[in-house]
């Protein structure tokens, strides 16, 4: 054996090389092997390698996101080799994110979707994640006033999850839980991770009910490289609701003229909605040390006249490991400063109902704003509200994290992983002495106000891995501790009657108002949490078939009532990998086929704090003996049995790759089962105090099928074409609202709707039902003169005015039944086309703004929309009685299908020494809606949470809306 | 063998984990900015705060969840009819006005909540208080007592409340650590239930006199006697057992002050006026402040009894808007024709005897100082910088309050409209007239909405002593007893006051003088139902009902849902 060697050894000579990938970049960790033999080595950070071999013989170099190639040994001592991307970039071997730990895409047995920057959206907005919306199956990402700046979107997993506690999902951001994911700029992203199935989320514990966002932002390089990425974008609005004009208004004899001619929605509107955003990034270092800097600016404005936010922030990510790789440390610091203006949602709605023959200033004295004081409940001038009204806020975000990675064994490291996320806010609010609806409201006594808050977030955790992988057994053990403590503080003040509206809200102390009213107006809150939990995972993998993985989680929280502090989160999965089994022989387009299944339980605790105690606190204030005393009691029912909701997870898939990498995709079907709900449920008086306690009751269940694929359609040198389809059901019932303790209440009225008139709730959330059930008067029509008709609860017409509570029925859903998305992207040589379609089907809308604005019998003196007088259906309710009836006259389809992203862009690759690659880029976002819907964008009425179909506010219903805008965006990107 | 070492080296790891375990697993709260019940009381002043949370909470209820409106609104007396669609309200108020309400009814359900919320609220602190030690607090074993005999008057003055509207209640009198929610009790037991509490707890209350300028807010002999009058008053109605000769001894003790020293005022606005906390006609009344608390003054009562731009006419606009959710019934029909039913039109019953002071446009005088106690007709004021103007709806049309229902919108007084349809479903903001009980005073005067509730009047006495002479025969002590009262509202020697025999006093003419008297205090329906009238009578565009079940209120769904072993009251 000697022997053989050493004679093989004299025939070899040593060969280097250097692996690049088609840009020119040097590939690490590529693999080259000898073929036939196990013989091997890998590239270093820099593509390099060196291997004896002899003439003849031929290198195999693999590596992950390539094409295998084979190059022949010849005489040179030295080769650059070239390697081509994957046939497919979708087959692209992924690293997968899966929560203290990543696996290969391949070896994961739950449910989780990868997105890498590259499939994110380009859009122009507030919140990286807009930049998501539609991409993961089951992942509803809804901002319903999306131009506003300050909005953020609301985003849901696989259905709505809980009563009262949080409804979003836990975002990792780089391994830190509860990121903040305002202090993200979409640039910085490098991939994201959802985890859908419970076996992956589970091992956040009780923070893992609504899913897991695992986002990994981009780390620093070994070549030195600098970015730019800036755009302006333009908004408009869109789907606009039409009202009627002035002559109009008058020849339908809809009020007195007040002489002017006021469109009252340009009113209101900026001229120009400008955004622009810049960002600047920079990176390099070695394969030990290295560092990305990334800075961004973005200032953008909002549809009406008052709202903007400006905001700039900058993310440091650094990493560093020894020499002798015993440790490696990484650390990440990410400020951010804004400053905001908000949005008067009120705006808007007062531009449909305010008579145009009303003039913006009065006309005696144009220096002052027109007194409405007629019109629609609440009217008043919206322009003098966006101009003197002030509101809004600046923050600083200060995110950092440290993590020391101790490797003990090659195959057993420990880590060690601080961080902190510290949130700081002022607000600010006044309104001076002539803004006219202050005058109306209090005779013109100014007001001010300014608020200070400070949540903060810190988090340790210390976790322990092992590997080791013998023969055709691999196992991966992770342990770990993690302890949370979250704080949050603020303090208030206010005044009115200030000597000077120059003063704002700057000088509170010199208001007369507080010592006249007997009331400081002063206020301040501090409350704090803690989380501890302990969680040990178990991956085992057999012969790259058999896929298991358990893991539980034992997890803590100071909120629970003292009963039930702790709670066990386990979860397991299975996959087998059938492409891989030798039975499977070779199916000519079958690559890759895994069949996987997977169960968690996972919990939320997402809820105020110290809600289980018996607490007292202040109410108003009552005389005794002369002096007045704020009274003092108790603030709530005590629930010592308070703990977290738990979910139980159920998830069967397929992940496929066929006809040579051309078709990838991924089936899931799931049902996922919430427990004990949190929420205020009703509990009788006596022998309570509250009529309310807040309480684990409720079991809801979600289920439904995802599909994710995508394909290459053409793939060629010069043309590329691929499509990528994304689409999820969701079945969702409510299955009980009782349970050992509390008992009785079937169902619970939600949404109320707000004046003119009290026409009650809207929807009902019943044991048996699908959330989002409208439970109002069904409609028969409309009778001769006008009447809405409705059935009574007999199933007989009557006058909609006459309807008792009682005759209310199920008539409809706002939950939409099915979700879809296609995406298409074509290259061609340098250009690329991106088209993104997107829809929701199956539900229904509640045209709110029609049932106030939208019939002839809105009250005289305000405008209304065309549709009551267009010979619409809207516009047969000719009669004043049953105004305010609360039926299904007014629901409409929400299905809708809406050219959502166009992006085209052209990129231009430099030899230059100053410029690597240029590209430029223009995004037309929301382009067309195709609906049967009337009410403007049908993604302006909330899908998500627990009344999804009806524009809701604070809980209840709402006549407010923010238009839906149509974006043009240019952008321009340089890689130096 | 080979795995097992290396699993070795795993073991001072876990071991650390261990002792981290064992550091690092407490999860207690810290509380910050609330206290928990036990470590709350430290100071006699806490206990004050402690001792005050019900009252808070009682003057609240004298308007809020629709407990204010329950008591007029099913009388002959206010209305809130559909305004061109404004306060449709689902048919609510309509259904209030014909007796037709349903256990769907949300005030159904929110007025029993608000009653025991208080009931419990007050067991809470009674509860509370009596487990404390004063020597710890620095207070006599005396006022220790005094703070628990208010507890429980202010407890039977909710039950008493919750009795008359539900009757089939449940009697609490503890709550720290129940469970469960207490059967309810008979009317017989609860009857029982509330006279012995207040007969207990007035040997134990201050009088009004050791009060002295302090004495509003605070429960004393004198007003836990006057709602032992309340009972036995309408003992007949509660448990069919006639009492109204209890209910003359203690309304005679009390007129001879053997429960403390009242008075009448000479000014017929004088009990309403900002200085009543201290008047001697205030047995009981709750603090009013313009900073703090008004609550008399909120939307569930007064400030919602007038057209939406009144504050103007007033020149008090420091709180929004006033709005036209009640006003008073009509008398007449839109061609002024006056009604013929005996009930309701109370208007027309005040201009039975039109020398009456309150029949006066109510204006404001200067000086803290008003007159009249009614909104009609057009309300013309000054305006800042010259002139006049005048309150105006808001569909445009100025109002021009008149005592009938209609669509009058632009029709000039004087003149019919053509729509003859009068009735709850059909108004505009010119419909009714609109009384005014508390003063609004201009913004700049000091004594601006500062009225304290007068809850229980020393009137009150008079009236239900006058009632029981008049059911025992006595008209002509009835008679004395009201003009007592009465005379303030009429000129020296006017003739509208009753003859000395009394002959003019009849079931009609005494409901009609409850009505005059104590307009929009929240007795109407209580009196009503005394005389009988409530479910047989007449009124503008309510019929007799086919039964009497609607004396009392169902207990609303809501409350049902949750208690399934609560009996529905008979007849819903």
């Amino acid at each position: 054996m000697l022997f053989s060697t050493a004679v093989i050894c004299q025939e070899r000579q040593k060969i280097s090389g250097t692996v690049i990938s088609k840009d020119n970049s040097p590939v690490a960790g590529a693999s080259i092997k000898l073929k036939g033999t196990t013989e091997g080595t890998s590239t270093d950070a820099a593509g390099k390698f060196s291997i004896s071999a002899k003439s003849g013989d031929v290198l195999v170099i693999t590596s992950v996101g390539f094409e295998s190639t084979d190059i022949s040994v010849g005489t040179a001592a030295s080769y650059d080799i070239k390697l081509r991307s994957s046939a497919s970039t979708l087959e692209d071997v992924t690293v997968v994110a899966i929560g203290y730990g990543t696996l290969d895409k391949k070896e994961v047995s739950s449910a989780v979707t990868h997105l890498s920057s590259k499939d994110l959206l380009s859009v122009g907005g507030n919140g990286a994640l807009m930049s998501m919306q539609g991409k993961v199956a089951g992942l509803s990402v809804v901002n319903t006033a999306a131009a506003d700046p300050n909005s953020s979107p609301n985003i849901q997993l696989r259905g709505a999850s809980s009563r009262s506690a949080g409804l979003g999902p836990l975002y990792v951001i780089n391994g830190i839980p509860g990121g903040n994911i305002d202090n993200l700029n979409q640039n910085d992203i490098e991939s994201i991770d959802v985890l859908k199935g419970g076996a992956a989320s589970a091992i956040y514990g009780t923070r893992g009910s609504n899913g897991v966002i695992l986002i990994t932002t981009k780390k620093g390089s070994e070549k030195p490289r600098a970015f730019y990425d800036g755009y302006i974008s333009f908004d408009a609005p869109t789907n606009r609701l039409k009202v009627l004009n002035r002559d109009q208004f008058l020849e339908q004899k809809r009020g007195v003229d007040f002489g002017g001619n006021t469109d009252w929605f340009e009113a209101v509107s900026r001229e120009q909605a400008v955004s622009h955003k810049h960002t600047l990034q920079f990176s390099g270092g070695s394969s030990r040390t290295n560092y990305l800097v990334s800075m961004d600016y973005r200032d953008a404005q909002g549809l009406e006249l008052r709202s903007s936010k400006e905001e700039y922030g900058a993310r440091l990510n650094l990493n560093h490991a020894s020499a002798n790789n015993l440790y490696s440390v990484a650390i990440t610091i990410a400020p951010r400063y804004f400053k905001s203006n908000n949005a008067d949602y009120g705006a808007f709605s007062q531009s449909i109902t305010l008579s145009p023959t009303i003039p913006v200033m009065d006309t005696l004295n144009p220096n002052k704003y027109f007194n409405i004081r007629t019109g629609f409940s609440g009217a008043a001038n919206p322009v003098d509200q966006l101009n003197t009204v002030l509101s809004g806020s600046e923050g600083k975000y200060l995110d950092w994290s440290g993590s020391f990675k101790l490797n003990i064994l090659k195959n057993l490291f420990t880590q060690v992983t601080l961080g902190q996320q510290t949130q700081d806010f002022f607000r600010f609010g006044f309104t001076p002495s002539y803004n006219t609806s202050l005058i109306n409201s209090n005779g013109g006594r100014n007001t001010g106000s300014r608020e200070y808050v400070k949540n903060d977030q810190r988090s340790f955790e210390w976790i322990g891995n092992y590997s080791l992988k013998l023969k055709e057994h691999s196992i991966k053990l992770l342990g770990g501790y993690s302890y949370y403590y979250f704080n949050s503080s603020g303090l208030n003040g206010s005044n009115q009657g200030f000597p000077s509206d120059v003063l704002t809200y700057n000088n509170l102390g010199t208001g007369s108002w507080n010592l006249l009213a007997g009331n400081n107006n002063v206020g301040s809150y501090k409350n704090d949490s803690k989380l501890i939990g302990f969680f040990g995972r178990l991956n085992y993998d057999y012969g790259n078939r058999y896929y298991l993985s358990g893991s539980l989680r034992r997890e803590g929280s100071s909120k629970f009532g003292f009963e039930n502090k702790w709670g066990y989160f386990p979860a397991a999965s299975a996959g087998w990998r059938i492409s891989n089994e030798k039975f499977f022989g070779n199916i000519p387009f079958i690559d890759e086929l895994k069949l996987r299944a997977d169960y968690g339980e996972t919990g939320n605790q997402d809820f105020g704090n110290y809600l289980s105690l018996d607490t007292y606190s202040g109410f108003g204030y009552f005389l005794y003996n002369g002096t007045s005393y704020q009274v003092w009691g108790p603030s709530q029912n005590t629930n010592y049995d308070l703990r977290w909701e738990k979910a139980i997870n159920f998830n069967v898939g397929l992940d496929f790759q066929l006809f040579k990498n051309r078709i990838a995709g991924s089936i899931n079907y799931y049902i996922r089962r919430n427990e004990d709900l949190l929420g205020d449920y009703a509990v009788p008086i006596p022998p309570n105090v509250r009529g309310t306690t807040f309480a684990n009751v409720g079991t809801m269940e979600n289920s439904g099928f995802e599909i994710q694929l995508n394909a290459d359609v053409v793939r060629d040198k010069a043309v590329n074409y691929s499509v990528a389809f994304a689409a999820a059901t969701n079945d969702n019932k409510f299955v009980s609202f009782s349970n050992d303790t509390y008992q009785g209440q079937k169902f619970v009225d939600m949404v109320s709707m707000p004046s003119p008139g009290t026409p009650g709730t809207a929807q009902r959330l019943e044991e048996g039902r699908r959330i989002g059930s409208f439970y109002m008067l069904r409609s028969a029509g409309v009778d001769s003169i006008g009447r809405l008709l409705v059935y009574d609860k007999t199933g007989k017409p009557i006058p909609g005015n006459t309807a008792k509570i009682d005759d209310k029925q199920y008539v409809g859903n706002g939950l939409p039944k099915f979700t879809a998305s296609l995406g298409q992207t074509v290259t061609y040589k340098d250009f690329d086309l991106n088209i993104f379609l997107r829809g929701a089907f199956g539900y229904q809308l509640f045209n709110s703004i029609a049932f106030y604005a939208g019939t002839p019998v809105t009250q005289s003196g305000a405008n209304v929309l065309t549709s009551a007088y267009d010979g619409s259906k809207y516009s047969k309710l000719t009669n004043a009685a049953t105004y305010s009836s609360l039926s299904d006259y007014f629901l409409e389809s929400g299905s809708f299908v809406k050219i959502d992203n166009v992006t085209l862009g052209y990129t231009y690759k430099s030899s230059s020494k100053y410029l690597q690659s240029a590209r430029i880029y223009l995004t037309g976002r929301n382009l067309y809606t195709f609906t049967n819907w009337t009410g403007g964008d049908p993604e302006s009425v909330q899908v998500n949470g627990l009344t999804p179909g009806i524009a809701t506010s604070n809980g209840g219903g709402t006549r407010d809306y923010y238009p839906s805008s149509l974006q043009v965006l240019a952008g321009l990107q340089f890689n130096f | 063998m080979k795995i097992l070492n290396r699993y070795r080296k795993l073991i001072p790891l876990s071991f650390v984990l261990v002792l981290f375990n064992a550091g690092c697993t407490k999860l207690d709260e810290t509380l910050y900015d609330r206290i928990t019940s036990e470590n709350f009381l430290q100071t006699k002043d806490d206990l004050i705060r402690d001792f005050l949370r019900p009252f808070e909470h009682a003057y609240w209820s004298i308007q809020g969840d629709g407990l204010f409106h329950a008591q007029e609104l099913p009388t002959d007396e206010l209305m809130t009819p559909n305004r061109e669609g404004d306060w449709f309200d689902g048919g609510l108020y309509q259904r209030a006005h014909y007796h037709t309400w349903t256990i769907q009814d949300n005030y159904t359900s929110t007025m029993f909540n608000a009653l025991f919320t208080g009931i419990n609220l007050t067991t809470n602190s009674l509860e509370d208080i009596q487990g404390i030690d004063p020597v710890k607090f620095n207070i006599t074993e005396a006022e220790k007592n005094g703070f628990i005999a208010e507890l429980r008057t202010l407890r039977a003055w909710f039950n008493l409340r919750a009795f008359d509207m539900y009757r089939n209640i449940p009697i609490v009198v503890k709550v720290k650590g129940e469970k469960l929610s207490p059967p309810q009790s008979t009317p017989d037991e609860v009857f029982a239930f509330i006279e012995k509490e207040l007969l207990e707890a007035i040997p134990g209350l201050p009088t009004r006199q050791q009060l002295g300028v302090n004495s509003v807010g605070r429960w004393t002999k004198g007003g836990a006697a006057a709602l032992l009058m309340r009972l036995y008053l309408n003992a007949k109605i509660y448990i069919n057992k006639d009492k109204f000769a209890e209910c003359a001894t203690i309304a005679q003790d009390l007129i001879d002050g053997k429960y403390g020293t009242y008075g009448l005022e000479s000014r017929w606005d004088a009990p309403f006026d900002y200085t009543n906390s201290t008047s001697p006609e205030t047995i009981y009344g709750f603090p009013g402040s313009f900073g703090l608390t008004h609550w008399q003054y909120d939307g569930g009562m007064y400030f919602w009894m007038a057209p939406y731009n009144t504050g103007d006419y007033f020149g008090f606009k420091d709180f929004g808007r006033m709005n036209t959710r009640y006003a008073m019934q009509p008398g007449r029909n839109v061609d002024s024709v006056e009604y013929p039913f005996a009930l309701g039109k109370p208007f027309i019953k005040f201009q039975k005897y039109p020398d009456d002071l309150r029949l006066k446009k109510y204006k404001n005088l200067g000086g803290s100082k008003r007159e009249g106690m009614f909104l009609f007709g057009y309300l013309t004021y000054p305006k800042t910088g010259g002139g006049t103007d005048t309150v105006k709806s808001t569909r445009g049309y100025t109002v021009f309050a008149r005592d009938a229902v209609g669509h009058f919108l632009y029709t000039p007084p004087g003149t019919a409209p053509a729509d003859k349809e009068s009735n709850m479903n059909h108004a505009d903001q010119n419909s009714g007239l609109w009384p005014v009980k508390y003063p609004y005073y201009p913004s700049d005067d000091p004594n601006k909405i500062t009225s304290a509730y007068a809850e229980i009047r020393f009137a009150e006495v008079y009236y239900s002593l006058a009632e029981c002479k008049y059911r025992a025969g006595d008209k002509a002590a009835a008679a004395v007893l009201l003009n007592a009262v009465r005379k303030r509202n009429y000129p020296a020697g006017s003739a509208s006051l009753y003859n000395v025999t009394g002959s003019q006093l009849t079931d009609v003419e005494m409901l009609d003088e409850w009505g005059r008297e104590f307009l929009v205090e929240g007795r109407r329906r209580t009196d009503m139902i005394r005389w009988g009238v409530f479910n047989t009578g007449t009124w503008w565009d309510k019929q007799p009902d086919a039964d009497d079940h609607t004396k009392i209120f169902p207990i609303g769904q809501a409350v049902l849902n949750i208690n399934p072993h609560y009996k529905q009251n008979p007849g819903y």
